[in-house]
Formats: C-alpha cells, sequence, structure tokens
C-alpha cells in the first residue's frame, strides 16, 4: 500500500512537471510572442453563432468583405466586419466542425477542423500575437496554435497540424450575387458591439501601420495589399490581389504540383484550386455567377471549386492550403515567399 | 494650521491606456511642510476599470475584469518658502481577469522626483509651478505563467524617461470663510520605449503611452469638530491624453477625454497628521475607439509632518 501510494505520488508529480514543461516549449521564438493587452478571451469568440438570410442583412455595405464555406449544399459567410471584434466563430457547417478563424492585424480568415485527436473542442483568443498574427487556444487542452503557421506551438498538443478548410472571400457585393440563398452570421452575437465601425482606424489600408513587430520584413509588395498564399510543403507562393486587375485565371506550379489560381480584383476574391489536367483552357467567365470559369469542353466551375456543367459535372477539385491575407504576414512567416 | 489646510486636494496623475496602465495617482502635490522639514505620505489607491466604453457609448458583456492598485510612498522636503521638492515611488499591482485565466502582476513602479515653484504666496493666494521627470525604475518586463512578457498597461514600470510640468493656483477663504480653491494643470510628456520588455532579448516592440493634460478645480472647506479638523473636498477634472503608439503609429483604441468628479475628505488631528480618504466617479468620456476605463476609484492616504 505504502509502495503504491509512492508511486501514486511520484506519478501526480511527473505529470505536473510534464505539464508545465509543455507550457514552457515554443515552436516559435517565445520572446516574439506578444501580450496584446486584452488577455484571454478578452476578445470574445463567438460560440452560438445565429444566421439570418441575405435578404435580412442591413449592416454591410457592398465592399465589405465576406469570408464563407461551400460544403454539401450549405454556405454560410462570416462577415469581416462582425470578425473584427470577435476573431473565432465555432461553428458546424453540415457535419464539419469548424473554427473560423480571423486575424485582423494579418487580414488572414483560414477554418480550422475543430475536430482534434478524435475529440471536439472549442477555440478561443490566447490574447497573444506572433508576427502581429491571432494565437487561438484550444479549450480541451489550453494548447496554443499559431493561426499562420497552421500547428499548435505551445502546451498538450505542441506539434500538432492544425487541419483547415477551404474558404472562399470576397465583396458583401459580389457575396449577394453568387449566393442570394445563403446564410449570413448576424450581429446577434451575445455582445454589444459597434459592428459598422471598423475597430482599428486605417490599419488596414496605411503600409506604414503595424502594432506589433514584424520579423523579417518584407517590403517587395506594400504590406497591407492582399495576396493569396499557396502553402506546399516548403514551396509557397503568393498572388496578389493586382495580378486580376483583369479578372482571369492563371495556370502556375507551386513546388512542383499545378493549381489554377482565379481571381478577380473588382470582387476582391482569389481562390486556388488543384489542377488535375481535366479543366482544358479554363477562361474567366463572371457571367453567371458563382460560376467563374469555363473550359474548352464545355466544363464551367464555380466559385468553390465544383464543376456545376459540362462533361464533368459533379466533379470536385481539390484546394491547397492557402487563404488570403496582408502581404506583410506572408513575407513575415514564410521568409522568402516566392510571389507571381 | 490654516496655511496647510486644502492642500490635499486632487491631482491625479494616472498614466491609462485602454487597459489602465500603472496606475500612479499619488498626488503631484507637494506637502506644505514647514521650511527645511519633511512630510511623508503614504497613499493606496484601488483602480476599478470596468466601463467598457466605445467613443462616448457604454457597452455591456465585456468577458474582462480589470483593476490596479497601486502603494505609494511620497516625501516631501520644504527648502524656504518658494522652494519644495518630492519624491514618489509606487508599487503596483495589477489584475486582469476572464472566465479563462486571472492574471496578475506586481512590481516596483518607476521613481517621480519633482521640484516645485512658489512664485506668489500672499492675500491668501499661491501660485505654485512644479516640474519633474518620472524615472524609469520599474518593471518593463513582468511575464505571465508561459514566460511571455505582459502587455505595456500590465507592467509596473513604462521603461522611459518622462517629463512633468505643473502650475497651480490656490485661494484661500475663496467667497466665503475656510472654503478653498485650488485649480491646477499638469502635462505629462511619455516618452517612447524603443524596446519594451526587451531583458536582453530582442523583442523589438516599441510602445509610447499617450501625452497627458489634466485641468482640475477643486474645492475644500474646513470644519472643526471635537478639535479635529474635518476637510470635505469636491472637485471637477478634465483629462485628455493623445492615443498610444505602437511601432511608432497611432495604437487604436487608445487615448480619448474624460470628465470625472474627484471627491474626498480629509481629518487632521493636527496640523502633523492626516488621514484622507478620496474616490473618483466618472461623468463623462469620448474615447477613441472601443476602451475599458475607469469606472471608480478609491484611496486612502496617510501624511506626517515633520
Amino acid at each position: 500500500m505504502k509502495k503504491l501510494l509512492l508511486f501514486a505520488s511520484f506519478s501526480l508529480v511527473l505529470l505536473v512537471a510534464c505539464k508545465k514543461e509543455n507550457f514552457s516549449e515554443w515552436l516559435i521564438p517565445q520572446d516574439e510572442v506578444q501580450d496584446g493587452g486584452p488577455g484571454k478571451d478578452g476578445i470574445p469568440s463567438v460560440d452560438n453563432p445565429r444566421f439570418i438570410s441575405v435578404d435580412e442583412v442591413d449592416f454591410l455595405s457592398d465592399d465589405d468583405l465576406i469570408v464563407g464555406m461551400s460544403y454539401k449544399g450549405v454556405i454560410k459567410g462570416y462577415p469581416h466586419p462582425i470578425m473584427d471584434w470577435h476573431e473565432i466563430v465555432n461553428d458546424e457547417v453540415d457535419d464539419r466542425q469548424i473554427a473560423l478563424t480571423y486575424c485582423p492585424l494579418t487580414g488572414t480568415a483560414i477554418a480550422w477542423n475543430r475536430m482534434v485527436d478524435g475529440r471536439t473542442t472549442t477555440f478561443g483568443v490566447s490574447g497573444k500575437l506572433y508576427n502581429n498574427n491571432l494565437i487561438p487556444y484550444d479549450r480541451e487542452t489550453d494548447s496554443y496554435w499559431s493561426q499562420i503557421n497552421l500547428n499548435c506551438v505551445n502546451g498538450e498538443r505542441i506539434g500538432m497540424k492544425a487541419e483547415i478548410f477551404p474558404l472562399m472571400e470576397m465583396t458583401w457585393g459580389s457575396w449577394k450575387a453568387m449566393f442570394p440563398d445563403s446564410e449570413v452570421m448576424s450581429t446577434e452575437t451575445g455582445f454589444s458591439r459597434n459592428y459598422n465601425n471598423y475597430p482599428y482606424g486605417d490599419y488596414r489600408t496605411n503600409n506604414n501601420s503595424y502594432l506589433f513587430p514584424r520579423n523579417p520584413i518584407d517590403d517587395r509588395l506594400p504590406g497591407k495589399e492582399r495576396v493569396l498564399g499557396i502553402l506546399n510543403s516548403d514551396n509557397n507562393k503568393a498572388y496578389s490581389i493586382t495580378n486580376f486587375e483583369e479578372p482571369k485565371a492563371i495556370y502556375d506550379s507551386v513546388g512542383g504540383e499545378d493549381f489554377i489560381i482565379i481571381g478577380s480584383k473588382e470582387a476582391r476574391f482569389i481562390v486556388a484550386f488543384e489542377d488535375n489536367g481535366q479543366l482544358d483552357g479554363l477562361t474567366f467567365n463572371a457571367a453567371d455567377l458563382p460560376i467563374i470559369g469555363t473550359d474548352a469542353n464545355g466544363n464551367q466551375l464555380d466559385i468553390s471549386g465544383e464543376i456545376v456543367a459540362g462533361p464533368l459535372a459533379g466533379t470536385k477539385l481539390d484546394s491547397p492550403d492557402a487563404f488570403i491575407g496582408y502581404w506583410f504576414s506572408f513575407g513575415a512567416f514564410y521568409p522568402g515567399i516566392e510571389i507571381y | 494650521m490654516l496655511l496647510f489646510f486644502g492642500l490635499g486636494i486632487f491631482e491625479l496623475g494616472a498614466q491609462t491606456c485602454c487597459s489602465a496602465g500603472a496606475p500612479i495617482t499619488s498626488s503631484f502635490d507637494i506637502s506644505g511642510s514647514e521650511i527645511k522639514g519633511f512630510a511623508f505620505r503614504f497613499d493606496y489607491e484601488y483602480n476599478s476599470v470596468n466601463l467598457l466604453i466605445d467613443n462616448n457609448k457604454k457597452l455591456v458583456n465585456d468577458p474582462r475584469t480589470r483593476n490596479g492598485q497601486s502603494f505609494v510612498f511620497k516625501t516631501d522636503f520644504s527648502l524656504n518658502k518658494n522652494w519644495a521638492f518630492s519624491a514618489f515611488l509606487p508599487v503596483v499591482i495589477q489584475n486582469r481577469t476572464t472566465f479563462s485565466e486571472e492574471e496578475s502582476a506586481t512590481g516596483l513602479g518607476d521613481l517621480t522626483l519633482l521640484g516645485q515653484y512658489t512664485t506668489y504666496l500672499k492675500n491668501n493666494i499661491e501660485l505654485k509651478w512644479a516640474g519633474g521627470i518620472k524615472l524609469p525604475t520599474g518593471h518593463q518586463y513582468l511575464q505571465d505563467n508561459r514566460g511571455i512578457v505582459l502587455s505595456p498597461d500590465m507592467q509596473s514600470g513604462t521603461g522611459t524617461l518622462d517629463f512633468i510640468g505643473r502650475m497651480a493656483f490656490v485661494k484661500r477663504h475663496f467667497l466665503i470663510q475656510n472654503l478653498s480653491n485650488q485649480t491646477s494643470i499638469s502635462y505629462r510628456y511619455n516618452a517612447t520605449n524603443n524596446h519594451f520588455g526587451d531583458q536582453e532579448k530582442i523583442a523589438g516592440r516599441i510602445f509610447k503611452f499617450g501625452n497627458e493634460t489634466q485641468l482640475t478645480s477643486a474645492f475644500s472647506y474646513l470644519f472643526v469638530a471635537k478639535k479635529w479638523f474635518i476637510i470635505p473636498e469636491l472637485g471637477i477634472q478634465i483629462r485628455h491624453t493623445s492615443p498610444n503608439q505602437e511601432q511608432n503609429a497611432d495604437a487604436p483604441n487608445s487615448g480619448g477625454f474624460w470628465l470625472r468628479l474627484p471627491l474626498g475628505v480629509q481629518l487632521k488631528p493636527n496640523d502633523r497628521f492626516s488621514i484622507r480618504l478620496f474616490s473618483e466617479v466618472p461623468i463623462f468620456q469620448n474615447l477613441e475607439g472601443l476602451q475599458i476605463t475607469t469606472n471608480y476609484k478609491l484611496g486612502l492616504s496617510f501624511g506626517i509632518k515633520l
């Protein structure tokens, strides 16, 4: 009995020591992690989002950005003006458990799978930032994750990679034209906030305004220019919205893999799909949104990557790990990233 | 005796930002001790920062609660009838609580040194000028339990050499016997910390608290009861701070305009000892963006003159 108690005590001490060790180890430079000020959950995530129809939305202007997901016929939109205040929405899209993570300082919206290790969790805002970027934490283990690095950087799940789901980002004007029957997140978040007011002044357009240090600083493009970054192992490539002054489809390769990148500066969207060689000579076609391209064989591709008409109808193109954000954040997180 | 009454009137030098800042609210006023005499004071202040304001609109459902406490040790020295000097040093406790975290940081604050010159002193009127510096003696690298340096407003010091200027006008027996008025204006220039939280590492965070202007006008009245002097105080305070700066650019959601009501009471068993209970409540504020700000302050002060 005495030995058993001794063993139990020793195990407990070891467990506590291991837990402490997990919190002291970081996969990103610890001294470059910044405390933003509001504290953990000081910026409240929305854990029970409500949705309204497009017709009921009265708080967005046509130029506002919205990010959304299309999955199994369910289309949900999450407006930037709400995400600016909450940064994380824990939600479900059909059978997907998602955490829509959004960092207003890097302008990055990325949907993560909330099923981690086979268990459902919710994510919250840790109040910490790395390279100006959101560090979400999973509430099940209190592990800290790097949004743009797409991995757990501190805590029990350290080293684990985040599984991400493809998103679409565009103006509200484009969204309501493309998805008139979609669901849009409502301002009834459970918190009283002025969603008509962008909370960071001129930050999103001022290329000289940064709230925290950037390391490294890459000035090849203006810091706040919106780009789509395709991450393919150690080969990454950025596509600026300015590449799409004229809406078009680009066939390109990243790290030896082929992709189709389609964008429109006016509608402020860029999407990327893996090019499996099935679509032949895709050209941009915005005549019948959300169809954005038609190939030489009459296959019509919509913005979610689904071929909705033509010989390949019903086929869904795979999406790479890709997301849109301010240029400076790609320069800081993926040093030397290639620019298209 | 009457020479000194009313000098406890408010002159709060709070350094606040969106989340409170180092609450060094010790009086800038220098006690009127005897010539070539010392005066000592100990102040405790509790600053509750739980008012969520979006510009001038009050919001609800803030997941945070925030408070700061300070213990200030102050020494004044009067060289002659014109010159007086003061030094004060705070110990600061900052608390930040959400449903998932309780963060507390305690540390030595910044040492402030002031010199005061009285240019006019007759007919129950005083005109005083003061200037001084705040030295970076406080902590700027207090960390959380994961080893991350806490934000500037959670630190007990700013890591900068700051400058303070002040002018005060005092009128005793104002309109009626035993009523005094003190009106003062103060300005604090806060320097930029180019190595916030550095502690031999290269974090590279550049931070500056916004400069602060404060105008206070307060009245006090002297009662005598059972040989005790009782001095109630009531005033009005206007405060303006420019936005903080992060990486040399204005930080959103910081700075603004505040209108506050300071009030208190001083008890003096004689001319050497004083006890003062004071408070401050907001009347109106128009802030830049969304900020949590003070919903009330409470303080207690003990003074002795030698």
